[in-house]
């Protein structure tokens, strides 16, 4: 061993006597090179004690100072920090107590909501027909409940849509108009001759729930041949049928009225 | 003890972004003291050093998902920001005031049987410690940053190479090679020091008559 090769190992070298390195075998080597090495030069025997003496010195340094720590004010402004950053959260621990509260609370609102939609709801719905379509044969049920009518005035007053004896292919239900429906609406006039209402082939009819309107329209013959229907005779004007049409919540016509001369 | 204790620093590090401090606290009471004293080493003034820890940990506070533990230790994340705060401290041109070795070194008199174990020392020797480590102390001020950093990472808080590298941002030759010359460098300021000391001291023991 030269003395630059000395130089690159002298602080191992300096450092072997004070702790044990990992790869003691390779020190074993290192350090007999190197003590080999001091004894034979005074220069770098001279430099290894200069070592050892500032380790010592580092060492003396490092202990000296550790105990040294940050004032306890930095920490109380610290945590004055964050319980400002997270005033407006919950501590996470919290969370497990808060969940089951959770929970109970959305089950209480649950058991509200069901029993007060109970008493809203009839036991038996008012009016209900299971009637099969008349023209495609493929079955088709029109639960009437509450259908609002519209009128010129946008006013629309309930009314309940019922099923009335089919007198022929086609089945029908009967709409009676509330008594507190006002006089404007053009509609209301019809109710007092032939207030049946046919249903429609395709349509589904409505559910208990579901809420339609009454349109007053003028419906052209290949309109009421398209749905297998035939306008009466006194209904049938130079424009079309004018017919009162039970339009669903999804905008589809249920049934239909024709409205008569009379009416 | 804490609830807390135990925890990996990921883990703690987790729970303070869901706002437990007690977690936070736990983080602090591990690497306050290591933050704190790289910044004291490298600084040599008590208020910065404190402002710097305060501010390594308002960001972590700030931050707490800018920590990857798949980059490294979380100690040597923390050492990282203290590092570039301090260098830009001392890049701006703070003239930091350090406390006069006599009271900086307060802690280190005669209270260091437990740092030193069950060796009683004299008077004497508790007296040439002393003075020891105090002139290491002015030597590292006395370093250039780059070779600074380098003898407080790794003479001070016992940092191997690699983890040395990693806060310096920097391959582990060069660590190498800067500590090898941080360390002439320190030991000649050493020997100057105690030779300018023992210049004071043989004309004044003449005086004495000693």
């Amino acid at each position: 061993m030269n003395c630059p090769e000395f130089e690159e190992i002298i602080r191992d070298l300096s450092r072997s006597e004070a702790q044990q390195p990992s790869d003691g075998a390779r020190m074993n080597v290192i350090s007999a090179g190197g003590a080999a090495h001091a004894r034979a030069c005074r220069p770098c025997a001279a430099r290894l004690a200069e070592e050892r003496h500032l380790n010592a010195a580092l060492s003396a340094l490092s202990h000296a100072d550790l105990h040294l720590n940050p004032s306890a004010h930095v920490e109380s402004n610290l945590r004055a920090a964050f319980r400002q950053k997270y005033a407006g959260r919950r501590p996470w621990r919290t969370a497990f107590w808060l969940g089951p509260i959770y929970a109970g609370g959305v089950a209480v609102l649950a058991v509200f909501f069901i029993v007060n939609h109970a008493r809203q709801t009839p036991a038996t719905p008012p009016v209900s027909a299971q009637i099969s379509g008349p023209a495609s044969g493929s079955g088709s049920g029109l639960s009437a409940g509450s259908v609002s009518r519209p009128t010129a005035g946008n006013v629309q007053p309930s009314g309940n849509l019922t099923p009335a004896a089919p007198d022929d292919a086609n089945p029908r239900v009967a709409y009676s108009a509330p008594a507190a429906a006002t006089s404007s609406a053009p509609a209301q006039s019809a109710e007092s001759a032939d207030d049946s209402f046919i249903l429609l082939p395709y349509s589904d009819g409505l559910s208990p729930a579901e809420s339609a309107a009454v349109v007053r329209v003028t419906l052209s013959e290949s309109a009421l041949s398209s749905w297998g229907l035939s306008a009466p005779a006194d209904a049938i004007s130079d424009n079309g049928a004018l017919a009162d049409l039970v339009v669903g919540e999804d905008g589809t016509p249920r049934a239909v009225h024709f409205v008569r001369d009379e009416d | 003890m804490s609830r807390c204790t135990g925890i990996t620093d990921d883990a703690l590090l987790r729970k303070v972004s869901h706002g437990d401090e007690d977690a936070f606290a736990e983080l602090y009471r591990r690497w306050s003291g290591n933050v704190y004293r790289f910044a004291l080493h490298m600084c040599g003034a008590p208020p910065v050093a404190e402002d710097v820890m305060q501010e390594v940990f308002m960001q972590v506070l700030r931050t707490p998902g800018q920590y990857d533990a798949t980059r490294g230790p979380f100690s040597a994340f923390v050492i990282g920001m203290a590092r570039n705060m301090t260098l830009k401290a001392l890049r701006s041109g703070s003239r930091f005031t350090a406390l006069p070795d006599s009271e900086h070194d307060f802690h280190t008199d005669f209270s260091s049987q437990r740092a030193w174990g069950n060796i009683v020392e004299t008077v004497e020797q508790q007296l040439t410690r002393r003075a020891l480590v105090s002139d290491v102390r002015r030597a590292i001020l006395a370093l250039p940053p780059s070779y600074r950093e380098v003898i407080v990472l790794c003479e001070l808080q016992e940092m191997n190479y690699e983890e040395a590298a990693k806060i310096l941002a920097c391959p582990i030759g060069t660590v190498r090679s800067r500590l090898h010359r941080a360390r002439q460098v320190l030991a000649g300021r050493i020997r100057g020091h105690a030779a300018a000391r023992r210049a004071v001291a043989v004309p004044s023991a003449a005086v004495t008559g000693d």
